[in-house]
C-alpha cells in the first residue's frame, strides 16, 4: 500500500499538483463546494426520515428525486478527493484522520447497502405505513457517519506529516525574523527513498500540539514550542492556520 | 492592540477550540448553501421538481436559518483568534465581499425570483446564486493558503 502511495504521488500529474500553489487549494475548494451543494441533500433526506423536517414532502419523492443528484455529488467529491490524496499520498497514508475517514467511507457504503431494501428503495411503503424504527435508525446512522466524515476531513489538516516523508508541499511562506530555518542541504534533498523501512524506523505520526504555537505576529515568534526545532536542517515546520497550514521551512528530509 | 487582543483571547488557550469551530462552520455552510442550492437546482429543473420553488424554499427555510446561525456563530469567533492575520489576508477580504454579495442577492433578487417560479430568467438567477456561494467557499479555503505577510 505504501509503495503504491509513493508511486502515485511520484507520477507527473500529482507531482505538478503538489508543486502548485493555486491548483491544490482550488481542488480543495471544489471538494468543499461539492460538499456544500450536495451534502445538504443527504441531511435533508435524513431529517425527513427522522420526521424532523419537510413533513409535507413524501419520503418517496425525496429519496427517488434526489438519488441521481446525490450520486453525481458523490462522484464529484470522490474525484476531487482522489486528486487531493494523490498529491500527498504518502503523507495521507500515515494520517490517522485520513485512515478514519476511509473507514467511515466504507461504513457509509455498507450502510447504504444494508438499508437499501428496507429504507432507501422503499419510499412508497414508508409513506403508506409511516416512518418506522428502521428508517429512523438508518437516518440517524447516516447523519452520524456523514458528519464524522466531514470532521475527519477537517482533522486531516491538523496532523503533522512524519519527518521522513519524501515529498511535501513547497514552502508557501518565507519564515520571518530570527526563525529562519537552515535551508535543506542538497544531500538531504537527494536522500533516496527507503521503501518499507521508514515506518518501522520512525513510528506513527503525532497530532500537532495546538494552535497557540502558531506565529500570530512578529513579537510572538518566540512562543513557538521548541524554537530550536526551527533550526534543524530540512525540517518542514507546519503551523496551523485557519483552514489549512502555513508552511515554513524547507521540504521534507 | 489587535495583536494583544489575540494573545488575550481565551479561544487561543485550547488546541481543540479552533478545529471544533471549523467543524461547526463546515456543517453550517453545508446547511446554508446546501438548502439554497436545493432551491437553485429546482429552478434549473433538477431534483425536487414536483414542488413549486417558493414552497420548497419555505420548507427549507428553517435549515437555511440554522446554517446562517451556525456560520455567524463560528465565523466571528474564528476571526477573533487571529484578527490581524485575517485582516491582512486578501482571500478573507474577497470572501467577505462575496459573502455580502451572496447574502444581498439571496434576500433580494433570489427571493423575488423564487416567489415568481421557474422561468428562463430564474435559471440565470439560480446559476448566479450557485456561483456566488461557491466563490465564498473558495475564499474560505484560500485563507489558509495565503501568507498575509505579518
Amino acid at each position: 500500500m505504501l509503495s503504491f502511495c509513493l508511486w502515485l504521488q511520484s507520477t507527473a500529474l500529482f507531482t505538478d499538483l503538489r508543486g502548485s500553489a493555486i491548483v491544490y487549494p482550488a481542488i480543495l475548494s471544489l471538494h468543499m463546494v461539492a460538499l456544500a451543494f450536495f451534502g445538504c441533500m443527504i441531511l435533508v433526506t435524513d431529517l425527513r426520515l427522522l420526521g424532523a423536517g419537510l413533513r409535507n414532502y413524501p419520503v418517496a419523492d425525496l429519496l427517488d428525486r434526489l438519488r441521481t443528484p446525490k450520486w453525481i455529488g458523490f462522484a464529484l467529491m470522490v474525484t476531487f478527493g482522489v486528486l487531493l490524496f494523490g498529491a500527498k499520498a504518502e503523507e495521507y497514508y500515515y494520517n490517522i484522520f485520513f485512515r478514519a475517514k476511509m473507514i467511515i467511507l466504507a461504513l457509509i457504503l455498507i450502510h447504504g447497502l444494508a438499508f437499501r431494501r428496507g429504507v432507501y428503495r422503499n419510499g412508497a411503503a414508508l409513506d403508506a405505513s409511516g416512518l418506522t424504527g428502521t428508517s429512523k435508525l438508518a437516518a440517524a446512522l447516516s447523519i452520524t457517519l456523514w458528519v464524522g466524515m466531514a470532521m475527519c476531513g477537517r482533522g486531516i489538516g491538523y496532523i503533522e506529516p512524519p519527518l521522513f516523508i519524501h515529498a511535501s508541499a513547497p514552502a508557501r511562506a518565507a519564515p520571518r525574523g530570527d526563525l529562519q530555518p537552515v535551508a535543506p542541504t542538497t544531500a538531504a534533498r537527494k536522500t533516496p527513498w527507503r521503501m518499507g523501512s521508514s515506518r518501522r524506523l520512525f513510528g506513527t505520526p503525532t497530532v500537532r500540539k495546538g494552535r497557540d504555537q502558531r506565529i500570530s505576529s512578529r513579537t510572538e515568534g518566540a512562543r513557538i514550542n521548541g524554537v530550536s526545532e526551527c533550526f534543524l536542517p530540512s525540517l518542514t515546520l507546519r503551523v496551523p492556520r485557519a483552514g489549512g497550514f502555513l508552511h515554513l521551512g524547507g521540504s521534507g528530509l | 492592540m489587535i495583536i494583544q487582543a489575540a494573545n488575550a483571547n481565551p479561544l487561543n488557550g485550547s488546541e481543540l477550540i479552533f478545529p471544533a469551530l471549523e467543524c461547526a462552520h463546515i456543517i453550517g455552510f453545508a446547511l446554508l448553501i446546501g438548502s439554497i442550492a436545493l432551491v437553485d437546482f429546482r429552478l434549473l429543473g433538477v431534483g425536487l421538481t414536483r414542488q413549486e420553488p417558493a414552497e420548497l424554499s419555505k420548507s427549507l427555510f428553517p435549515w437555511t436559518l440554522a446554517g446562517l446561525v451556525l456560520i455567524f456563530f463560528s465565523g466571528p469567533l474564528m476571526f477573533s483568534t487571529d484578527p490581524d492575520m485575517y485582516y491582512l489576508n486578501w482571500a478573507f477580504l474577497i470572501k467577505m465581499a462575496c459573502l455580502a454579495a451572496a447574502l444581498v442577492f439571496h434576500f433580494s433578487i433570489h427571493r423575488e425570483t423564487v416567489r415568481r417560479g421557474a422561468s428562463a430568467g430564474a435559471k440565470a438567477v439560480a446559476c448566479a446564486s450557485l456561483t456566488l456561494w461557491a466563490s465564498v467557499v473558495f475564499g474560505g479555503i484560500f485563507i489558509g493558503f495565503i501568507d498575509p505577510g505579518l
